[in-house]
């Protein structure tokens, strides 16, 4: 397949559609590129690829290149860049700036004769040095004439792309101004594996697909190809040579500011409980009013009694007397289970039999067959002095 | 009418040689005995549940010595289909081929229990025939229509395995009158003894200590109707029942609260109307197993679990952990539904 030039697409609009069309549809294998410093013109001659240094952070601008802008540069803003000596003459032309190295990413596009790629450029970082665990970051840049848009389908999704590398994210920005679509898709790559020694690793090449009026066409942005190193190796850890590895990170000391929280909440918590218990066994004493569950029975009890409604429902006297149980209890209390009730409750327990006596009685009455529910004032009063009795239990301390 | 109380009488004593006799045997298991025989009486089935080796094959087995009456097992398995429970063939000796009735078939209207062994091994066809069979007391097979008017089914089932089993369908647990949980005693004095006495080791001689057929099996049905009849139950208590049911259906309504739990999304169907009858129909059993002529609330509770939480449903979430929650959640209903 012929190689396509930004450099030499410049020289003549001809010659580079003629490139263009040879190239249509593919991938370019082998590409070759111009080299020029930040700022510098535009060099024409072709570079291949394995001249090329590894180097930081590349920049690669290619323009529209049917046209007369098209323009192809390299650029580094690495700080501290410097002249690497390995770099070959490959031209008079390739000029080293003066605080940039250009380096060898090379991007190869294959559009279509009416060539609808604006610009594409690809952020790299440096590309040696890299450790398992690492990461790497690639931003594509890509604009598109009026017409043609990117499809996203196209865009790759995170996952494991070699025995090196795994790409952990995709992120996708694109907008879209005078028609003019422009992408931005950064590539987050993860080193997922630890080499033996120094080795050689790159990306696989990314391959956009964009949709024309006509029809589709992919352009491929090329792989990069980075270095791994190992760690440590064997050899150059010899005991008493290095330094052992670090000893694991100790916790950090637990912040005392939740404590603190805690502790004033527990507190409060405390001091609340207790004012809770001493109103409640306390208030008695001191001739304060309480709101027992038996008192409260004993005033509806009274009121009943007192009432102009005779005569009174001795059903209703004694659901009094199981309402003010069961509050007490803080469950349903059954004759059968009375026994549980004086163990949680021992206050009572100078009242079992009298209270005993009232269940069996209640049962008698609302489970029975045919027992009086109107009971004499004998009874009503034995109940309502029982709930007195149980009135004052409720008091005790 | 007198006549009639002194039959009861009689039959209570019946019941309690009974109760008594059991709890000899399996020891420590006084409150499962006591429900079986509830079920006895109440003609319902009974599906046993519980740990691998607490006893629940032999406390049936007992309780079926006890009551009388054609036995018949079989062992719930994986490949058991409904015919086998209906016939078997085989070839004679001299070549023919023969049908014979199987086990459910085999004594034809003198089958009293029926024992179905790991019962949730066995496959949902198998299932639905007992379904029939519990329901309806008879089955069709070879063009008629076999009965089975004293049929009690006894069908047991460990909750430790889930592999190889299939959960019983709804339908098919509420035709079970009860589901009994058998929990290892905890007393150490009885374990002690489960574990040094020899008498403990051989279960078929174990059993047949067991005073056989104390109840004539064939007179059970007449006996639980006059029971049924003979018990009364009050206004107070039948609202009481009534509340208790509703609050299987809407337990947030009641304040039932459990933790770990939201009670407004655990229950997906509460007790059925038949659950209810049933609940009714077992305390009025134990209300005349303890001497009483009305129903009490102490009836109900010792009823109400057994008979009422195996036909609770479960939202999905909440079902896988049945058997936590169940036992929980009827005491809670108890606890927070008050009478009167």
């Amino acid at each position: 397949m012929r190689a396509v030039t930004a450099g030499a697409a410049t020289s003549s609009r001809v010659e580079a559609r003629q490139g263009l069309d040879a190239a249509r549809g593919g991938v370019i294998g082998e590409s070759s590129g111009s080299l020029g410093g930040a700022g510098s013109p535009i060099s024409r001659a072709p570079i291949r690829s394995e001249w090329l240094p590894r180097h930081a952070r590349t920049e690669f601008v290619s323009g529209r290149i049917a046209s007369s802008k098209t323009s192809c540069s390299w650029r580094t803003d690495l700080p501290g860049a410097r002249p690497v000596s390995s770099v070959p003459t490959v031209s008079g032309h390739v000029r080293l700036g003066l605080a940039a190295v250009l380096t060898g990413f090379l991007l190869t596009l294959s559009p279509p004769a009416d060539a609808a790629v604006e610009h594409l450029s690809v952020k790299t970082p440096r590309s040696f040095g890299y450790v398992i665990g690492d990461t790497i970051e690639h931003e594509v840049s890509l604009a598109l004439d009026p017409g043609f848009e990117l499809d996203l389908q196209s865009i790759p999704e995170p996952g494991r792309m070699s025995r090196w590398l795994s790409l952990n994210d995709v992120t996708h920005e694109g907008r879209n101004r005078d028609g003019t679509s422009r992408h931005t898709i950064r590539l987050r790559f993860q080193v997922v594996n630890a080499a033996q020694s120094v080795i050689g690793a790159g990306t696989p090449p990314l391959s956009l697909r964009i949709v024309g009026p006509e029809d589709d066409f992919p352009v491929v942005v090329p792989g990069w190809a980075f270095s791994i190193s190992p760690m440590l190796t064997p050899e150059n850890r010899p005991p008493g040579r290095l330094p052992d590895l670090r000893p694991a990170l100790l916790p950090e000391p637990a912040s005392t500011t939740k404590r603190t929280a805690r502790v004033t909440a527990l507190g409060v918590l405390l001091l609340g409980l207790v004012a809770l218990i001493a109103r409640r066994h306390l208030a008695g004493r001191f001739g304060m009013r309480t709101h027992g569950h038996f008192e409260r029975a004993y005033r509806r009890i009274q009121r009943r009694m007192r009432g102009p409604e005779a005569p009174v429902a001795y059903a209703d006297v004694l659901v009094e007397m199981h309402t003010a149980f069961n509050a007490t209890a803080g469950r349903a209390v059954f004759a059968h289970d009375l026994d549980r009730f004086f163990v949680e409750h021992p206050r009572f327990n100078p009242l079992r039999a009298p209270i005993s006596a009232l269940f069996a009685e209640s049962g008698a009455v609302f489970y029975g067959n045919g027992t009086d529910a109107t009971a004499d004032s004998r009874n009503l009063d034995s109940v309502r002095d029982l709930c007195r009795a149980c009135r004052d239990a409720e008091r005790i301390p | 009418m007198i006549e009639a109380g002194t039959e009861i009488d009689s039959w209570r004593d019946r019941a309690l040689r009974l109760d008594a006799s059991a709890n000899r045997i399996m020891i420590g298991q006084e409150r499962a005995v006591r429900l079986l025989l509830l079920a006895t009486f109440a003609r319902g089935h009974v599906l046993l549940e519980g740990d691998v080796g607490v006893g629940k094959t032999t406390l049936l087995q007992t309780l079926a010595r006890g009551i009388g009456g054609a036995f018949e097992r079989i062992e719930g398995t994986v490949d058991l289909m409904p015919s086998d429970l209906l016939y078997y063939t085989y070839v004679t000796r001299d070549g023919q081929p023969r049908v014979e009735a199987g086990p459910l078939l085999r004594h034809g209207p003198d089958l009293s229990i029926f024992f179905f062994n790991e019962i949730n091994r066995a496959r949902p066809q198998v299932h639905s025939l007992m379904l029939r069979a519990m329901a309806e007391r008879h089955v069709n097979a070879f063009n008629t229509e076999h009965q089975f008017p004293h049929l009690q089914v006894f069908a047991d089932r460990n909750r430790v395995e889930r592999e190889e089993t299939f959960e019983i369908p709804a339908a098919v647990r509420d035709r079970f009158f009860m589901e009994i949980t058998i929990e290892m005693p905890d007393d150490p004095g009885l374990l002690r003894e489960l574990m040094v006495d020899t008498r403990y080791h051989d279960v078929a001689a174990l059993i047949n200590e067991m005073e056989p057929a104390t109840v004539p099996f064939h007179e059970l049905n007449d006996a639980a109707a006059r029971i049924q009849a003979s018990v009364g139950t009050s206004e107070t208590l039948l609202r009481y029942a009534l509340d208790l049911c509703a609050a299987t259906r809407n337990p947030a309504a009641f304040g039932i609260e459990l933790e770990g739990v939201t009670a407004a999304e655990l229950v997906q169907a509460g007790a059925s109307p038949r659950g209810m009858s049933m609940l009714l129909r077992a305390a009025r059993v134990a209300a005349w197993l303890a001497g009483r002529s009305e129903v009490v609330p102490e009836d109900i509770h010792t009823v109400f679990e057994p008979t009422i939480a195996h036909r609770i449903f479960f939202n999905p979430i909440y079902e896988m952990r049945r058997s936590e929650i169940a036992g929980p959640f009827t005491s809670a209903i108890l606890e927070a539904v008050a009478s009167p």
